[in-house]
């Protein structure tokens, strides 16, 4: 029988006040139910609240496994019997070959597979080989209502542009797109303008997270915004779309790391090195997965997890402050092996240098804000779709609708029958152009309407982006591990 | 012009939860008849 300690008895009684995520283990299972891969340290962009430190990383160039080594981790991974993963960086897709490649080898084996990525380098190669996978979603952040908000945020001009794009090619091959956006006091006053654009753009979900204050963020800034400002931007939003969009806030809570740090994880975290840690949270090392093998690093974590050590760094994250306050930041500063890791470099990460952010150039917001709104729109209309595997019954003002294989019937009204015959081999621009026609409708109120049409055959899975291969995915994934979403 | 329809309504679409009975598509309506 493994020894309960007082941590043990701690997080128990947590748990039983209704203190604990629900998806919590008591203690970590025999086998892990995932992995989030770290696959490289590098960056190209340099946000100032990097929870990773990637530009720091970057300019050291910081050594990381091989792609032979990466397929070690993944074949162990999957012996392990692994259901999820996250593959995450710095930008995975500076490392294109091997990341998708990842990938391909999970979804293939049934895991369920989250890419973080910046959204810079997803070409229609890329977004292809992603579309032809079952379980695959995409995480991109996007921090900005308007380019130079999210480019300032970012430290690189085009970044916005870039990740809309690739949010865009990742839609129209049938990946399901999850936007992260950061909300910090710089851009907390446009949320409203924000998620009309993704809601505009079709995205299916949007995580808003607070900027945790670990890695570079740790190093100083003002990042903190009121939660309630927040939320009164969601509650507008749901207010005007109801729930096509799905929009998850996720609190500024401490202490709920400092909760999570005494919680049995379920699953484990790989670094670029190959050091082996609980997850993303927690910044002590079980071995190394290139040294010892993943499944030796697995069963040391499970005997080590709740370590004196490790209880006392997560009892004193207690507020905001404490994070960058401690003498161990994630991230920031070198890990703890607790059950053996690699040695990091000798330059101390504290006084290391990190990049400089390139700053946008001088624009006007109005004007800004305009042209952002053009270029999502411009992409949303013109992306074309087709008809899911259904039969439909009825006339021209109802019709009923039942999707191959499934149980449940829809009903449609007229205009919105009309637009899902616009849309079996057209785009929303087609169908705005029916509405028009039939209904005398002015442009834009008929654009607004197609696209919110459009949103809601999607939501039910009417129709689909013409180059899907599959169906989209019903839920988002994680951009974290199971069990670790912060509590919020 | 195809179909008159004069009144323009915002496009929706419902599930229908037909708790196991057909759907009268004839009539336009949801009916609720006990399955033969």
């Amino acid at each position: 029988m493994r020894r309960r300690n007082k941590s043990f008895r701690q997080a128990r009684l947590l748990w039983r006040l209704g203190r604990r995520p629900s998806r919590a283990f008591t203690e970590p299972p025999e086998r892990p139910v995932g992995a989030k891969l770290e696959i490289t340290y590098a960056c190209n962009l340099r946000c100032g609240f990097c929870y990773t430190d990637s530009p720091r990383r970057t300019l050291q160039r910081t050594p990381e496994m091989s792609d032979d080594q990466w397929r070690a981790v993944v074949r162990e991974s999957l012996d392990l019997g692994i259901i999820e993963a996250v593959v995450t960086g710095g930008e995975p897709l500076l490392r294109r070959e091997i990341t998708v490649e990842v990938i391909e080898t999970l979804a293939s084996a049934g895991v369920g597979v989250t890419l973080n990525t910046n959204g810079w380098f997803v070409d229609d190669e890329v977004a292809a080989r992603l579309g032809a996978l079952s379980g695959v979603t995409a995480h991109v952040s996007v921090d900005g209502a308007r380019a130079d908000v999210h480019d300032a945020a970012r430290g690189v001009p085009g970044s916005w542009r870039r990740a809309i794009e690739g949010i865009d090619r990742l839609f129209s091959a049938g990946v399901g797109v999850c936007v992260v956006h950061v909300v910090t006091p710089a851009n907390v006053g446009e949320l409203g303008a924000f998620l009309e654009q993704m809601w505009t753009l079709g995205v299916p979900w949007v995580r808003i997270t607070p900027v945790i204050e670990s890695g570079a963020a740790a190093r100083g800034g003002n990042w903190r915004v009121s939660d309630r400002a927040v939320q009164r931007a969601v509650d507008d939003f749901r207010e005007r779309h109801g729930t096509a969009m799905r929009v998850h806030p996720q609190a500024a809570r401490a202490d709920a790391i400092g909760l999570q740090g005494r919680v049995a994880p379920g699953s484990y975290l790989v670094r670029p090195n190959g050091d082996v840690r609980p997850d993303s949270l927690r910044p002590f090392t079980f071995g190394n997965a290139v040294a010892d093998g993943v499944e030796a690093c697995w069963n040391a974590l499970r005997e080590g997890w709740d370590d004196e050590r490790i209880e006392q760094w997560a009892r004193a994250m207690k507020r905001c402050d404490d994070i960058p306050a401690s003498d161990l930041v994630p991230y920031l500063d070198d890990e703890v092996a607790i059950g053996g890791g690699r040695e990091s470099g000798s330059e101390s990460p504290r006084s290391a240098p990190v990049p400089t952010p390139t700053p946008p150039k001088n624009a006007d917001a109005a004007e800004e804000l305009v042209e952002a709104r053009e270029t999502v729109l411009r992409l949303a209309l013109a992306r074309r779709y087709r008809c899911a595997p259904l039969r439909w019954a009825g006339s021209g003002d109802k019709r009923f609708v039942r999707l191959a294989g499934g149980a449940n019937y829809l009903r449609l009204n007229g205009s919105s029958g009309l637009v899902m015959d616009a849309l079996d081999g057209g785009a929303p621009a087609d169908a705005a152009s029916a509405l028009a026609d039939r209904y005398g409708l002015d442009p834009r109120r008929a654009r607004e309407d197609a696209i919110a049409a459009t949103q809601e055959l999607v939501k039910h899975r009417v129709v689909l982006p013409e180059e899907a291969r599959n169906a989209l995915p019903l839920e988002p994934g994680t951009s974290d591990l199971p069990g670790l979403e912060p509590v919020g | 012009m195809g179909d008159t329809q004069t009144v323009y309504e915002p496009p929706s679409v419902e599930e229908i939860d037909t708790g196991g009975y057909p759907i009268n598509t004839a009539a336009g309506t949801q009916t609720q008849q006990p399955p033969a």
